[in-house]
Parts: structure tokens; sequence; C-alpha cells
């Protein structure tokens, strides 16, 4: 395997590209002889082997100034939940724990994460529709009513960015003409259809979206629509629209790693596209997926509201 | 129990941090203002997603019995850590703190869990085993 040392922020352009900006030459050689040297296995229908059970790391970021969110403070708020595995706040640490299990053996990256463009991490809301999403976050704490209840802790389907990565792996499948990601989180999995067909029509929206891909050179390139509207970002982007529409680039960097950046372009909420980036790492063998069904046992309606009135097991 | 703890200390050998994962918000749930702590016997653990419940027997002041029900981690976290369904056997007697549900009911979130002899359990790196190195 052709490793290049790294340091700081991966780009997704040729290594040779990187290193020579970068006025490593050294660096760029090596990458040269890399990039010659790196042909991946393939599947029998000729696609780059993405195969393999991930985790997903540092998608998800916060945005610059994000507003103050009633169900779960700021990283810099000693409340915080979210943010946290190291017991000190309310919950206690065993709740992330289970990440460092899927995590062990693998080293510390230095890769490019979370909201990446803009650089400086304000989002071009339209501001009618900021101002909205501070008012809904508002009414989240208590819920003043269903729809005001996070998505995640109804159980809904967590579309491209909920996938509470700090416990449930990814496993990249492929067969002809297509890739599956199956979720640990609420046992859920998309396809990334790669036989050319069209999107589905308009009427049809999704937890998930519509997924259609397409190989260039080592990197999957995934075109999603259709999506339903009831599709978070984070806590404190509540929802995106029935318009978003996302390309995805799982780059293999790799045996081990793939590099990911998401195009987020919801015309609805934002007056231009941006893009979060973050990476995929392999985890030990013989971790295997484990069924998460979300409305088994959820309390979180009861806990808020009280029991139905006629409740019933 | 002996098992239980030999599982725990894989935790020890884990470094790399992860953000903790609960599917949902704990200040919408509960509330961080009413902490609760309790002793009593363990009437049940239910391994049940997307979090793990576990059921105490609690006498108030006047001996009435009340049972308790506490959120645990999720299963498939608490399941990659070494514990098992029946970990914690029925009739145990626990001391748990946490924080009581907003509904108000004898319901909350465990924030820790301590065994007779002092051990406890759930809270990270001072889960039985771990010497620490669990901390993120």
């Amino acid at each position: 395997m052709c490793v290049l040392p790294t340091g700081g922020e991966v780009q997704e352009r040729p290594f040779q590209e990187i290193a020579m900006r970068d006025g490593r030459f050294a660096i760029a050689m090596l990458a040269a002889a890399c990039a010659g040297a790196q042909t991946l296995p393939r599947t029998p229908d000729g696609q780059p082997d993405i195969q393999g059970m991930y985790t997903r790391n540092g998608v998800v970021g916060l945005e610059a100034n994000p507003p103050e969110n009633p169900i779960d403070p700021s990283s810099k708020n000693p409340l915080s939940v979210s943010n946290r595995g190291d017991g000190l706040g309310p919950y206690p640490g065993v709740f992330g724990q289970g990440g460092a299990v899927l995590r062990s053996g693998q080293s510390r990256q230095q890769r490019r994460t979370g909201i990446v463009d803009p650089p400086d991490r304000k989002l071009p809301w339209k501001p009618e529709e900021d101002a909205k999403r501070r008012e809904f976050l508002l009414h989240m704490n208590p819920a003043a009513d269903l729809r005001h209840v996070e998505l995640n802790a109804r159980c809904a389907l967590p579309g491209l960015f909920q996938g509470e990565d700090g416990n449930n792996p990814y496993q990249f499948l492929q067969r002809a003409g297509e890739v599956m990601i199956a979720y640990d989180y609420n046992h859920t999995s998309r396809v990334i259809h790669l036989d050319g067909r069209p999107h589905v029509g308009p009427a049809i929206r999704l937890f998930m979206g519509d997924s259609l891909g397409r190989w260039e050179g080592n990197t999957l390139v995934a075109d999603t629509t259709n999506f339903n509207g009831r599709v978070a970002y984070s806590r404190e982007i509540p929802y995106l629209s029935e318009r978003l529409h996302t390309t995805e680039r799982f780059m293999i960097a790799d045996a081990n790693t793939i590099d990911y950046e998401v195009t987020i372009d919801d015309p609805e909420l934002f007056t231009k596209p941006w893009k979060v980036a973050g990476y995929f790492t392999r985890v030990p063998a013989g971790v295997q997926s484990m069924e998460f069904a979300c409305a088994e046992g959820s309390q979180t309606l009861v806990n808020m509201f009280g029991k139905p009135p006629e409740s019933t097991k | 129990m002996k098992m239980l703890f030999g599982a725990i200390t894989i935790l020890a050998c884990t470094g790399a941090s992860s953000p903790v994962s609960a599917h949902h918000a704990f200040a919408a749930e509960f509330d961080v203002n009413q902490p609760v702590k309790v002793r009593g016997a363990v009437t049940k653990v239910e391994w049940v997603n997307p979090h793990a419940w576990i059921y105490v027997d609690v006498k108030d002041a006047d001996g009435k019995v009340v049972n308790w029900h506490f959120e645990l981690g999720p299963p498939n976290a608490l399941f990659r850590l070494g514990w098992k369904k029946d970990a914690i056997p029925v009739g145990t007697e626990v001391e748990i703190t946490g924080f009581r549900a907003k509904n108000g009911e004898s319901v909350g979130n465990g924030r820790s869990l301590i065994l007779p002899d002092g051990k406890e359990l759930f809270s990270g790196g001072s889960a039985p085993g771990s010497e620490g190195g669990a901390k993120q």
C-alpha cells in the first residue's frame, strides 16, 4: 500500500497538485509515484471496490455563531451532550464509548471536517429563513408540539447527516450498477444507482432522498434529490427543505479511508450552496452491524408529554 | 459479575475520541435541574433500542414502594463494550443517580449506577476495569 504523509487538509485533487502547491517537492515526487501505483481492487462490474464497514467522522459541524439551542446548548455549555463523550455532561460516558470500540486501532487523522465552504462557516441563510429557524428552535424546549420534537428523537429515518456517528458504523456494499450504504443507526439504508436512470418524479419524497451516482476515477459522486423536508442537518439546523439537493463525493484515499465532501444546495433556505467535509475510516475486523430499531423502546414522547390517556402496551 | 468486569477492560485500550451518541437531546426530555438519587433492588433490565432501561423498586419515606425507570446507553454501544443482557441480575441492590424526566414521573436518565460493593457502572472512565482509560 502506498502511504502519503499528511499534514492538515486533504484536498480532493491530484496528490501532485496539493504537494506542489505547498512547495513540498519531495512529497510531490512520492505522491506521483503513489498515484501511479494506486490500483484499487475492482468489483466484478468494474467499480473501484469501496466495500467494508466504516465509522464516519466530522461530517456535521457547527456553523459560526450558531443560535442558542435550548434542547442541547452548544459545546461551550457544560450541559451539552451531543458534542462531548467525556462523561462530564449529564449523560454517562458510556454513551460515547461504544464508538471507542468501533474506533479502536484507528489513528487520529488530520483531515478536512465540518463546514469547509464558506471557510468562515457563516452559512448563506436567507435572513427570513434564519429567523424562522431560530424561532423554531425556541419552541423545541419545552416542545410546543410533535413537530418541534427533533426528528431523531421521533425515530425518523436519519437522512444523510443524522446517523449518530459516535456509536453507529456504516457498511458499504456493492453489486452491479449500485452502491448501498447500510446504516447501523435506525437500521436504514440508501442505494446509489449507477445505471444512468433519471431521478424519480417530483411527487415522490423520501427521508433518504433519491441517489444517482457515477464513478470519477476513485471518487464516487452521488447526486441526491427528492428529500421530504423532514431531514435535519444538526440540532442547530433542525430541518432542511424538500428542495434540498446534495452532491456527495466519496474519494477512496487509501485502503482504510474514504474522504467525503457534500455540497448542500437548498435554495429554499440558503442563497447559495455550502459544503461539509469529513471522512470514513474502516472499523477493526470483527465489528458487526447490529439492529438498531429506534421505535422498539423509545420513551421520548412519554418522557416529554406524559402517557397518552389510554396507554396500551 | 466477574465476567462482566473482565469484558469491560477492553475500554482501557481505546483512545480515539468519539462524540456522545444519544438519539435525542438530553435537555428536551430530562431536567438537569432535577437531579435524583435512589437506592433499591433491580426489578428488570430492558435491553431495547434506542436505549436500554433499568427498573428499580425504591421505598419512599413512608415505606411505599415506587418502581423507578432509568435510561441507559444504547444497546449496540453497551454490547460492544462487553455488557450482556443478564449483567445485572434482578434483585441486585443498586444506587442510581441521574436526572428526572420532564413529565415528572418516576423516570430518569441514569448518570451512574453503584453496586453494593461500591463498584460504579456505566459512568465511563470510572467503570470497573477501565482504570480511567476510557475517558475521551
